[in-house]
């Protein structure tokens, strides 16, 4: 019995990995398009959950804390990524294995060309069904600017859908 | 209306997410905690270099000042000045706290569970009772996000060793707060000792003889007596009541008397060859012209009962009394003072 109380925040920490993992790497892989980012991404935040999981088991959305951590290691990668891309001129870019496939799709490509803010913004609101105002908290940024950014993301996979069809 | 979500679900179902996740985070998780291993293990020994030396700077400045220009006078025990009692000390409880801080870091980092955990993992053993757990800290320092506070054992749950979660009680993050003070405390005490060192330094950069010319110290003017006169003056005749050689240093206090209107006296700085002849036949000129060129400089005060103090420094001079306007002067010389150098 006592073993299993020892044992159980392991199991429930793991229960919640396998149930959050995918959806989150889906969700940050269409935000940043680079699977080793997104990967990442969903490490730290998984960690950082671990490392607080007594606290964060006992909440009623244990997922929104995960999402808001990724949110978090998303915008400060964004920025720690445009600083560098500032000091390091011309930059490196690494090949994704997965990229060149997914060219080949005018979705993939019209997704590819929105500004980041504008993926996240649409894989806030379309993807997971966060509303505006939450995910305008998730991002930083105000409800006003969610709507923006995610019309203009829906403009675009528009047009490339009805181009997938014509 | 366009279905955005399924479409969203189509592009991201496309991409496989890479396996096996759950042994990927643990490796992050132990690549962290490697990671900040190591900057604990720099802090701390940086901490402990700085500490150290500044304790055995602290402990040289305040123990063994040597005399300025080398001149061979004892040195005290603890040094001169404010600094001569604080630096030591101070030193002596930097080098404890420092030795101390570096100990206890040292003995919770050989604690930290990520590669007792990861060589488990790899070699499938089960963990044994004596498996305890260990606690998970940087040297006083807590970064929201990055330490970890789970405790670790192996444990197999579906087949992925997974290390189990202990709940943190506090004690941790207790401990990482008296850390975290320690190491303010430590760096305050070396800012106070750094500021002491200058002060210190400055002090003696002050006091130091110009260098290369073998004095110990530059020799302040001394005042090695007081002398006393009484100059009285009746209109004809200036007389001079007092020593008339003196050692040099000495202050000579004059205490004019006079009947006579608009007069003064005049002491005068003469040069060594001049005679009491020569001041006496420059006084008869009727009236004076320029001062004779034997005369270097002059200090005077006007009007009775004026009482005046002039340092003396060695040489020859004359106490005068003056009389007269600008358009008829008149000098009376009353005495010739020696000032003899020590």
């Amino acid at each position: 019995m006592a073993q299993e109380t020892v044992l159980a925040p392991a199991r429930a920490f793991e229960e919640f990995f396998e149930a959050e993992r995918r959806r989150l790497f889906g969700a940050v892989y269409l935000m940043t398009g680079d699977v080793g980012e997104a990967e990442e991404i969903l490490q730290d935040a998984f960690l950082a959950v671990w490392e607080r999981w007594d606290r964060v088991r006992e909440m009623e959305h244990a997922d929104g804390y995960l999402f808001r951590t990724a949110m978090n290691g998303f915008r400060s990668r964004r920025r720690r990524l445009a600083r560098m891309t500032r000091e390091l001129l011309p930059s490196q870019t690494s090949e994704d294995p997965y990229e060149r496939a997914d060219l080949h799709d005018e979705v993939v490509r019209a997704l590819r060309g929105l500004a980041p803010r504008q993926r996240a913004a649409l894989v806030l609101t379309e993807l997971l069904g966060f509303g505006s105002s939450e995910a305008s908290e998730l991002l930083g940024v105000r409800p006003t600017t969610i709507r923006n950014l995610a019309a203009q993301g829906r403009a675009a996979l528009r047009r490339a859908m009805e181009h997938d069809h014509a | 209306m366009p279905d955005y979500r399924s479409t969203l679900e189509r592009i991201e179902r496309r991409v496989p997410m890479p396996e096996p996740a759950i042994e990927r985070l643990l490796r992050r998780r132990e690549r962290k905690l490697r990671a900040q291993r190591i900057a604990t293990v720099v802090g701390a020994l940086a901490i402990a270099v700085v500490g150290i030396g500044s304790a055995l700077l602290a402990l040289r400045e305040g123990g063994a000042m040597e005399p300025a220009g080398g001149a061979s006078s004892p040195p005290s025990p603890g040094g001169d000045g404010i600094a001569g009692f604080v630096l030591p000390t101070l030193a002596i409880w930097i080098g404890i706290a420092v030795v101390g801080l570096t100990a206890m870091t040292i003995a919770r980092l050989r604690a930290r569970p990520g590669a007792s955990g990861a060589h488990e993992r790899r070699t499938g053993a089960s963990p044994g009772p004596g498996h305890g757990p260990a606690t998970g800290t940087r040297a006083g320092t807590e970064e929201g996000g990055t330490t970890m506070d789970s405790k670790s054992r192996i444990e197999t749950t579906g087949g992925v060793r997974l290390p189990d979660i202990r709940m943190d009680d506090g004690r941790v993050r207790r401990t990482n707060r008296w850390l975290t003070i320690a190491v303010i405390v430590l760096a305050a005490g070396l800012v106070a000792l750094g500021t002491f060192v200058l002060i210190d330094r400055s002090g003696e950069e002050a006091a130091a003889p110009p260098s290369g010319t073998g004095a110990t110290a530059i020799v302040p003017y001394t005042t090695s007596s007081v002398m006393e006169a009484q100059v009285t003056f009746d209109g004809t005749r200036c007389s001079y009541a007092g020593p008339t050689e003196v050692a040099a240093g000495t202050v000579g206090i004059f205490r004019y008397t006079t009947a006579a209107k608009s007069s003064g006296l005049t002491l005068a700085s003469l040069e060594p060859s001049v005679t009491w002849e020569q001041v006496e036949r420059s006084s008869r000129r009727d009236p004076p012209s320029a001062p004779p060129s034997w005369v270097t400089d002059a200090q005077y005060i006007v009007g009775s009962g004026t009482l005046r103090s002039w340092p003396l420094d060695e040489g020859l001079y004359a106490v005068t009394c003056a009389t007269g306007n600008t358009s008829a002067d008149r000098m009376f010389p009353a005495v010739m003072l020696r000032v003899i150098g020590g």
